[in-house]
């Protein structure tokens, strides 16, 4: 299954040009997670690599 | 390298949505604000992406980021949560009210305007960021000047405005020691929320080039409080913001996802840059900032409505 297709397909279902439309729950949660689950592991990953930055420079060097 | 953006669309440049969200990241970081009050109008601007699918998805984008920025600034001890969570009611009671003026502009269809036709929600939106822009300018403009002939580096900012905040006399009140508050009306963190939730709505905005300023010199909060305070309110206003437009059909995932990739890099690399500068410095440089995005954004409204070239 490929990731990037599936995305496309949820977004074409929710195409908003039919007049009144209401988005699918699918790819209104879809728009919720995928933020949450990126600021999180982006979050998790510039952490990461400040701890082994400041590990690997003395103080006074960072 | 284009791309398809299927809820708006039409074929957009990846790369030059990595650098928008890098640029807007850039400076997301290094003023402590969102980036939001640049992101539409570019996004309009430079791709030519509809207002309503520029505001729905900046807010997508900002989610995001103000997850990240909030996880960092709670390890770090400065996010106020009673104030921060009643500046919170405010805005959920008001960002409903902005996206349905969206809509209701969405709705209304073009509008005559200086003898062209043009469509409402691309006249009013931009007409709104202009004013936006330049009034939040130009306060920050002139803080920022006295702040760099008198303020001491940091600390907390004593003013008659927060003077005056402090003695309102509306029930109930509340105290929180993380932000020094020793008695304060919850009324007033619930009306700046009301307040900057109208503007999520409408724009698309977090508003922490408002609540930010705000906190520090309205209620005298220290201003690294103030920065993760503010982070944490835009998290829930973003959240709700990307649902709400999400369900009228205005938040494109995938343009947001790519944004996100630049703006997450850029707003780490913009918050290093704030330890070389002082902080009045940094102000005195976001109202530079904030000029030249309400100049861009007066270009293009006026070349809209035949006033410049066609």
């Amino acid at each position: 299954m490929n990731p990037y297709r599936l995305l496309l397909e949820t977004m074409q279902d929710a195409n908003p040009s039919e007049p009144g439309y209401q988005a699918s729950w699918a790819y209104v949660v879809l728009c919720l997670a995928l933020p949450v689950a990126f600021g999180l592991l982006s979050g998790a990953a510039f952490k990461f690599m400040e701890r082994v930055l400041k590990r690997s420079l003395p103080d006074g060097q960072h | 390298m284009a791309i398809l953006l299927p809820i708006v669309g039409q074929d957009v440049s990846v790369w030059g949505l990595i650098v928008l969200g890098l640029v807007a990241g850039l400076l997301a970081g290094f003023f402590g604000v969102g980036g939001g009050f640049l992101m539409a109008p570019l996004l309009n601007i430079v791709f030519g992406i509809p207002y309503n699918a520029a505001v729905g998805s900046d807010l997508a984008q900002m989610l995001g980021m103000s997850v990240a920025g909030t996880a960092r600034h709670l390890g770090l001890g400065n996010v106020d949560y009673k104030l921060g969570g009643l500046m919170t009611v405010g805005n959920l009671l008001s960002i409903e009210f902005g996206a349905r003026l969206v809509e209701a502009l969405k709705a209304r269809g073009t509008m005559n305007v200086g003898g062209r036709e043009v469509h409402a929600l691309d006249f009013y939106l931009p007409l709104a960021f202009i004013v936006l822009l330049f009034i939040v300018a130009t306060m920050a403009f002139r803080e920022s000047r006295e702040a760099l002939k008198r303020a001491p580096r940091g600390g907390i900012v004593e003013t008659e405005a927060s003077r005056t905040a402090r003695r309102l006399s509306f029930p109930p009140f509340f105290t929180s020691p993380t932000s020094g508050i020793e008695r304060l009306s919850i009324w007033v963190p619930i009306g700046l929320g009301l307040a900057t939730g109208v503007l999520t709505g409408f724009m698309g905005v977090g508003g922490g080039f408002v609540v930010v300023p705000a906190l520090i010199y309205g209620l005298s909060i220290p201003t690294p409080v103030a920065i993760g305070t503010s982070l944490f309110c835009i998290l829930f206003k973003s959240a709700y913001g990307c649902f709400t437009h999400t369900l009228k059909g205005n938040v494109d995932i995938l343009l947001a996802l790519i944004l996100l990739l630049g703006s997450t890099v850029g707003a780490q690399i913009g918050a290093l840059g704030t330890r070389r500068f002082r902080g009045a410095h940094i102000r005195y440089y976001f109202s530079i900032v904030l000029y030249l995005a309400a100049l861009l954004v007066a270009v293009k409204l006026l070349a809209k409505v035949g006033l410049l070239w066609a």
